[in-house]
């Protein structure tokens, strides 16, 4: 306690109070990579007294704003960083008038600054520097706005401006991808500079130059042992804020030993105050570390992946579903133990709010990293006493908790995971949603009267009615439900009649190129057809696109004129989504056996996944090693 | 053109080709006045619709054939905006309350309000109240089937329900006692045989009794199913033979064809193969309780007696997770995985005890 006094009530210019951590002062104090911290002064000094964007990202506590503070610093720019206001000014408002939104004020800010200088600084070799490290909310909503300013400043500006973002696993927060993507990088000749985890050794460096600093502060400090060094390093996860922070906020052994004081004067033996102490150690160091949460795709390979350190005999695995992370040291003693290299307790709590995604992701996985069908079998059963557990109504069991048994199903019951290079794949589940959605909206408009449930139109009445009608279907969008009906990916033992082959869908889009009147599936109830006679001319030009793609994708007998196709394109161009969305499945129908119209959105995603998937082993690998 | 299942359904109750003395009950129903709320249920395909549209036809006349379909907007208590499909004609207003998901509560009793104070305009000649059908009441919730009672105790002056389901077993005993239960029963083999043949004859064919025999078994003695399958053998082929072979739908033969690969091999890989099958089945809008039943049909059919009991359970136990779960496909792929697991344990016990 004395200590932490001593140390806020200490000044010395190499830590800067007001920081309220200890940030670097000079170049070579900074944690970071040499060539990065080059980069960015040869680009500040090549940029002095004009315009010119920086983009720095890398992960949070990489010591990104560090680095361009220290360089600014060395090659005298003066930052005017930008922090978005909390709220409208009114008071100056009134006075003056004006009131200004935050996209204004920002585009104030660029313009001004850039301009004019500081009044209250003597020397004229100041050259300023704009730092945005807070970003109006506004343009997360809309970026073009952003993007709109940046040009603006683009023409005008006089002094270079640095744009920092923290990295984040998640694309649909992740700023730099947001505000900055590639062509906008490109538009406006943006130097993008991105940063790495703090390396180890790096990170040690500074733990040690910190630790000289607070014993210099007050003699009575002790030195961290290497373990504890070792412990927050590993902790930090390349994170040297926060590695600073845990070595400042690391109680010390007296201060230790005043909480034991007091557990000493209750009524408590001497065992336990030796536990207390031992576990507040603990907490110290370890349970307030660093949320290591790994990317998703991590996380799901680690569950896919299990891996334990066996100690002695084989796992059994109701001692091992037992186990808990906090209880490990008691239970050592009575089991052999296993630990898991991967606590599901902590991929559970780190995950436990995305647990749906997360699950779908490892139910569509999992079966390739399984050998035998009894433990598919256990691991099919604890995936869907999740899923129900989630969603119980009554009783209501812990999300997270059940989160956990479903996980922990998956990891146990893999005794030895297959281990091959696996594609992680995006779940089908949402893919299929949405094509039964559309189906059902096809359905819907085109029998809206139909007197039978959607279900039993679906499941008996349509597969028939494409039996009996083929000669005389003259609806594209019947042709195309039925196409999508009874086209089965995967092989199906078929006769002739049953399959519809690619010369049948022709001769039922010839069958409506000759435009006859539409055939009439509900002519009980005659008062509907205006509706559908309103709807022929859309319907004509999407089967003028059907017929368009058939010629394109493959050289056909069917000919039509360009000219008429043409002049009935025109005509119609309403009911957009649906036709497209139409359009899409029949690509895929007609191309055959591809399976891509589920897959298509998910592809670029995949590509990712992959390269995620193999970082991810690369780190299990490094892990244990480590 | 339009298929023989709606070419020949009956128009009136007077027309109706079985279960007479029902539909002269019915009649006497209509002529008495005092009409009460109805409760038609009975298997899939055993005429309970077109029942109840010969009612209203008796009810209202032939004005009553004359529907529009409207979306009626309804905004649920929690602000939500619904478009609900009804289909209505002047005296009546028919829902499918499913459509609704969740909020099917507020639907039935906006739509029953709605009805109920709408007066019609005229009353001499015509009856005091209007009818409100709802069908698949079995997927209405609970929660929806108290709010009924309610509302159709209150507005008994104004509107008539008439509830079609397929089983009563999910109707709340409190609305099984408000209404008149009508049961529909599938139509006998006979009965869907001369059905078939008279249909036949209009057409200009001749049906041969062997034929109508294994239509009637395949359909399940579901009528429309039994229509349907008559009509694509008349496409199949011309005139009707005794050796034809009724065609299961698509979606049927790929599921047994999904069931046969579960029974050839039980691994990780195949399970992975039959997973991708599920997922076309779900992807062609087939409900999963449907591929449940199919399954699980082919499945037991095919395999040992002793095994029939444990898989059944099994099937049992996983349907029930579908409906207290969210995704459909975890307990499916559970049961399938399960089925393996038990099939193979058997085979290879089987296998031993030979040696």
């Amino acid at each position: 306690m004395a200590n932490n006094q001593k140390y806020f009530a200490g000044s010395r210019k190499q830590f800067v109070l007001s920081e309220n951590w200890a940030e670097p002062y000079t170049l070579d104090e900074l944690a970071v990579d040499s060539r990065k911290v080059s980069e960015i002064s040869t680009w500040l000094s090549s940029h002095r007294h004009k315009g010119g964007i920086l983009l720095v990202t890398g992960p949070t506590g990489c010591g990104k704003t560090a680095v361009v503070k220290c360089v600014s610093r060395s090659l005298s720019f003066e930052i005017r960083e930008w922090i978005t206001p909390l709220d409208r000014d009114y008071q100056t408002g009134i006075e003056t008038g004006v009131f200004q939104n935050q996209t204004e004020k920002f585009e104030d800010f660029l313009y001004s600054s850039s301009r004019y200088s500081n009044l209250f600084v003597k020397t004229s070799n100041v050259a300023s520097l704009l730092l945005v490290e807070d970003y109006p909310n506004i343009f997360l909503l809309k970026p073009e706005i952003f993007h709109g300013i940046l040009g603006q400043y683009c023409k005008i500006a006089l002094a270079p401006i640095i744009f920092i973002c923290s990295d984040s696993s998640d694309k649909s927060v992740d700023i730099a991808y947001e505000l900055f993507p590639q062509n906008i990088q490109r538009q406006f000749d943006i130097t993008h500079v991105s940063f790495n985890p703090v390396t180890r050794t790096k990170m040690m460096q500074a733990l040690k130059r910190m630790g000289a600093y607070l014993q210099s502060l007050s003699p009575g400090y002790k030195l961290p042992t290497q373990d504890s060094l070792n412990e927050i390093c590993e902790s930090a996860n390349g994170d040297v804020r926060y590695a600073m922070l845990s070595l400042q906020m690391k109680p010390q052994e007296d201060v230790v030993a005043m909480f034991d004081f007091a557990g000493k004067r209750g009524p408590s033996n001497k065992k336990k105050s030796n536990f207390t102490k031992q576990t507040q150690e603990d907490e110290a160091v370890s349970t307030c570390g660093k949320d290591d949460r790994v990317g998703l795709l991590h996380a799901v390979g680690r569950v896919l992946y299990p891996k334990w350190k066996a100690e002695g005999e084989k796992i059994n695995s109701s001692n091992v579903k037992r186990k808990r992370k906090e209880d490990e040291k008691h239970l050592d003693a009575t089991m052999p133990g296993v630990e898991w290299i991967h606590n599901p307790n902590t991929l559970a709590d780190s995950y436990s709010s995305s647990a749906g995604s997360f699950l779908l992701l490892v139910q569509e996985n999992y079966l390739k990293t399984y050998s035998s069908i009894e433990s598919v079998a256990a691991a099919a059963f604890s995936l869907s006493l999740g899923d129900v557990a989630m969603n119980s109504e009554g009783v209501q069991i812990s999300h997270e908790i059940s989160f956990n048994a479903a996980i922990r199903g998956v990891m146990v019951h893999n005794k030895s995971p297959h281990r091959a290079w696996n594609q992680v794949k995006s779940s089908r589940c949402h893919a299929i949603l949405n094509t039964q959605k559309k189906l059902s909206t096809i359905m819907e408009t085109l029998f809206p009267l139909y007197p039978v449930s959607p279900t039993v139109l679906m499941t008996e009445v349509l597969p028939y009615m494409y039996l009996t009608s083929a000669d005389n279907l003259s609806n594209g969008e019947i042709v195309h439900l039925f196409s999508i009906l009874l086209y089965f990916k995967g092989p199906v033992k078929t006769d002739k009649q049953k399959s519809v082959t690619f010369s049948e869908q022709l001769k039922f889009v010839k069958a409506v190129a000759s435009m006859e009147s539409l055939t009439n599936f509900c002519e009980n109830y005659k008062t509907l057809r205006e509706p559908y006679n309103a709807q022929k001319s859309e319907r004509a030009t999407f089967v003028l696109d059907l017929k368009k793609q058939k010629i394109e994708e493959k050289d056909d007998e069917l000919h039509i004129s360009e000219d008429e196709s043409d002049n009935e394109v025109d005509e119609g161009a309403a009911n957009l989504t649906m036709l497209e969305a139409a359009m899409a499945e029949d690509v895929d129908l007609d191309e055959g056996a591809q399976n891509l119209s589920m897959l298509e959105a998910v592809i670029e995603e995949e590509v990712d996944y992959n390269a995620l998937l193999n970082d991810s082993d690369d780190d299990d690998i490094l892990l244990s090693q480590l | 053109m339009s298929l023989w299942v709606d070419k020949y359904r009956p128009k009136s109750l007077s027309l109706l080709d079985y279960h007479k003395d029902q539909a002269n009950q019915l009649k006497n129903l209509v002529k008495q006045g005092d009409f009460p709320h109805l409760l038609v249920y009975g298997p899939s395909g055993a005429g309970k619709k077109t029942r109840v549209t010969c009612l209203l036809k008796e009810l209202y006349g032939s004005g009553v054939e004359k529907l529009r379909m409207e979306s009626v907007p309804i905004t649920t208590p929690s602000g939500k905006k619904l478009d609900i499909k009804t289909i209505s004609s002047n005296y009546h207003i028919e829902v499918n309350p499913s459509d609704a998901g969740i909020y099917d509560r507020c639907v039935v009793m906006e739509l029953v309000k709605n009805a109920a104070q709408t007066h019609q305009l005229d009353p001499t000649g015509q009856r005091d109240f209007k009818v409100v059908v709802l069908t698949e009441v079995d997927s209405l919730s609970v929660d929806a089937q108290h709010a009924l009672r309610r509302t159709m105790e209150k507005y008994v002056s104004t509107c008539r329900l008439i509830l079609i389901s397929n089983s009563t077993s999910r109707v709340i005993p409190a609305i099984r006692s408000r209404c008149l239960g009508v049961r529909v029963a599938a139509p006998n083999q006979d009965q869907i045989i001369s059905i078939l043949q008279m249909a036949c004859k209009k057409e200009g064919l001749t049906l041969p009794v062997e034929l109508a025999k294994k239509i009637v078994e395949k359909s399940e003695r579901n009528l429309r199913l039994a229509f349907l399958m008559c009509e694509s053998c008349k496409v199949q082929e011309t005139p009707l033979k005794e050796k034809q072979e009724p065609i299961l739908p698509q979606w049927q033969v790929f599921l047994k064809d999904t069931a046969r690969s579960i029974m050839h091999e039980q691994s990780p890989k195949q399970l992975m193969e039959v997973r991708g099958r599920l997922y076309e089945l779900l992807s062609h809008n087939i409900p999963i309780q449907i591929i449940f039943k199919g399954l699980l049909k082919e499945l037991v059919s095919n395999c040992d007696i002793k095994l029939k009991a444990a898989v059944v359970e099994e099937a049992a136990f996983f349907e029930h997770r579908v409906h207290q779960g969210s995704k459909g496909i975890f307990h499916l792929e559970a049961f399938v995985a399960k089925f393996m697991c038990i099939y193979k344990k058997f085979m290879e016990d089987s296998v031993i005890d030979m040696f």
